[in-house]
């Protein structure tokens, strides 16, 4: 009783704290929705301060990138990344301890779209401080990521199997460096991609992506491929106006979804313990009866308590924005749905999660019957106790992230304009107004813009 | 399994995650030319060593000669121009064009000016001399070297990865260009290939 005790008490407390992900980050959360970044940066640090944690890494990376300071942010996510690839290696020990306590003993490395937008947010932190090279390279291991993640997944239901969004940005980046055969090669993963997003989440191409391809196709030399796009896209007009360049304003909208614990009960009944001998096939049928399960109360030996994430949306208030520079005005439309991609992800872990958490289950339940034969009823309870305190849904996730990425691209004369938004409810009607200052534009050229609402 | 031993190997278990991160942090002063890879990714031994090797190469080539007849016996001055970073590392290419231009130095057979970037503070302190510094030492304008060639070029890379191997492949390719006819005097190329190995497991 001593030896599972002691185990149990000290794989309970291994865990980081009793609540959610979400309600640990609440403060951080509070302060970041009021634009106070500085304060959110001090309640992380005040709470959750831990070099190691991939998540402290992620949250520290995006909240210095949202108070302007870009080297810091660069680190703070390089230091993740570095973290992530440590973490390949897996602990036997821990995966061990997370037999009998809790998945959150197994450090936090991050689901793939999480991971490809760390890029996302570093790329951007190399534009503002105009550096081209290095957001290049970041465009690149974006690009090494997602031609990885194409391969690992290549034949299986994954839904998330590359990212339209980054490729496209990609796409864009290497064509102001006049990378244009990168550039070629991004914009069609790009048309690939948000084909599948279309279908798989209802995220439709980016009207500029046909001008895009069009302009590409003509400016390569792809004459075959030009006559395809221009068949295609009839309507897009792939030339630049003399004197003008453009701006690409991405908009971070809302908050990513959470994950909640939810408990529920799987019943034992009376003699299976003895008939399935294979811990792994008990397991197998016990989650089966998930979904529901009848059996008379005489049956019942003893009711299994198991703890599962699940997502928690945080539907923005916000639809869409619209940006005008100058005199020119842009709406945004939707390139990235951060909050579907986050329920994509848990519900394909799901089936693995929840043999895993009845297969803990199982185990701590064969554990508490010996402590109390053993023992007798006393131990037993308190074994009982001890179980199910250590029993946590691991709903660790990036939850500083936005719901939805927004993406809107204005053709503007070349020199300084004055930058507003307005953003728009689902019925049309504005909810909010910003005005972000000025921004120049030089002929021929992009000019990259991002705003966050929290609402 | 019996419950027993189920505990008893999570309990080893937990002491090997409680304590197992507890090892004190060490610190040993190595020789700046000691050879240490702990990531893989580009370090500073590959910045010397190809730097060295190139540099090495480029002036074992004809055109010092060549330079040196029709000049009259005078040094070829050369500036370390820009050098792309096309990989998919965040390489600290300041570190390299150093190495390249100590590397040129001290071969001794060419003259190296500064870069385009390094020669705006100089010229921002000779400006300053002019309202400032004594006549006999203020250094005057328009007596720079002007630099015969120029080095640039850029640094490529591979990736190939699978189940925690991975080969990294670096290729830097250099050029150096007579600044007067254009045309290009030597092409270097250095290629460096490492084989990182990752376990999936540890305990």
């Amino acid at each position: 009783m001593a030896v599972l005790g002691a185990a149990l008490a000290v794989g309970a407390f291994l865990p980081t704290g009793c609540a959610t992900h979400a309600r640990q980050r609440a403060a951080m959360e509070q302060a970041m929705a009021r634009g106070d970044y500085a304060a959110a940066l001090a309640e992380l640090d005040k709470r959750h301060p831990d070099p190691q944690d991939v998540l402290y890494r992620l949250d520290r990376g995006i909240l210095h990138h949202y108070l302007g300071r870009y080297d810091e942010s660069n680190d703070e996510f390089e230091a993740a990344e570095i973290r992530i690839e440590d973490l390949y290696t897996r602990s036997v020990s821990r995966a061990a301890v997370s037999l009998l306590t809790s998945d959150v003993v197994i450090p936090f490395d991050g689901a793939p779209f999480e991971r490809a937008l760390i890029h996302y947010y570093r790329t951007l932190n190399y534009v503002y401080d105009d550096n081209l090279e290095d957001a290049l390279v970041e465009c690149r291991k974006a690009n090494l990521l997602l031609a990885t993640l194409a391969e690992e997944t290549e034949g299986e239901e994954t839904t998330y199997q590359d990212d339209a969004f980054l490729q496209y940005l990609t796409a864009l980046l290497y064509e102001d460096a006049g990378e244009w055969n990168d550039a070629w090669v991004s914009l069609r993963g790009a048309e690939t991609a948000f084909a599948r997003y279309d279908s798989v989440f209802g995220v439709a191409p980016p009207p500029m992506l046909g001008t895009d391809l069009r302009r590409l196709a003509r400016d390569l030399g792809y004459l075959d491929e030009y006559e395809q796009y221009r068949a295609r896209y009839p309507d897009a007009c792939d030339t630049l106006p003399s004197g003008c360049g453009e701006v690409v304003f991405l908009f971070e909208n809302g908050r990513a979804p959470i994950k909640e614990e939810i408990d529920f009960t799987l019943p034992i009944l009376k003699g299976e313990r003895d008939r399935y001998h294979d811990r792994d096939e008990f397991a197998r049928i016990l989650a089966n009866r998930y979904q529901g399960y009848v059996y008379e109360a005489a049956e019942l030996e003893y009711l299994l308590r198991v703890a599962i994430p699940q997502i928690q949306p945080r539907p923005p208030l916000i639809r869409h924005a619209e940006v005008r520079v100058g005199d020119a005005t842009a709406g945004t439309v939707v390139v990235e749905d951060v909050a579907a991609l986050s329920a994509a992800a848990l519900s394909e872990a799901m089936p693995k999660i929840l043999v895993k958490t009845v297969l803990r289950g199982v185990t701590k339940y064969l554990g508490t019957r010996w402590v109390e034969k053993k023992t007798g009823k006393i131990g037993g309870i308190l074994a009982n106790l001890l179980t199910a305190a250590s029993e946590r849904a691991d709903t660790r996730g990036w939850i500083s992230l936005p719901n939805d990425i927004q993406m809107a691209r204005l053709t503007v004369p070349a020199g300084e304009h004055k930058v507003s938004l307005r953003f728009l409810d689902a019925r049309g009607d504005i909810v909010a107004t910003a005005e972000t200052g000025s921004i120049v534009v030089e002929p021929g050229r992009r000019a990259y813009l991002s705003w966050r609402e929290w609402e | 399994m019996g419950a027993f031993r189920i505990a008893a190997i999570a309990i080893l278990a937990a002491g090997l995650v409680v304590f197992g991160g507890c090892a004190k942090r060490t610190v040993t002063r190595v020789d700046t030319d000691t050879t240490i890879d702990l990531s893989g990714h580009w370090n500073d031994t590959d910045s010397r060593l190809v730097s060295e090797e190139m540099i090495r190469d480029c002036l074992n080539h004809p055109w010092v000669t060549q330079h040196l007849t029709s000049a009259g016996g005078k040094k070829p001055v050369v500036i370390v121009g820009v050098v792309r970073n096309k990989t998919t590392e965040h390489i600290p290419v300041g570190t390299f064009i150093n190495d390249l231009e100590r590397a040129f130095i001290n071969g001794g057979s060419v003259e190296v000016v500064a870069s385009a970037v390094e020669r705006g503070d100089v010229r921002d302190e000779r400006d300053e001399q002019q309202h400032f510094a004594s006549e006999e030492t203020a250094k005057a304008f328009g007596r720079e070297h002007g630099a015969d060639f120029m080095l640039s070029g850029e640094m490529n890379s591979i990736s190939d990865a699978e189940d925690g191997k991975k080969v990294l492949f670096y290729q830097v390719d250099l050029t150096l260009i007579n600044i007067e006819t254009n045309t290009k005097v030597w092409l270097g190329q250095k290629k460096i290939k490492k084989f990182v190995g990752q376990g999936r497991y540890e305990p």
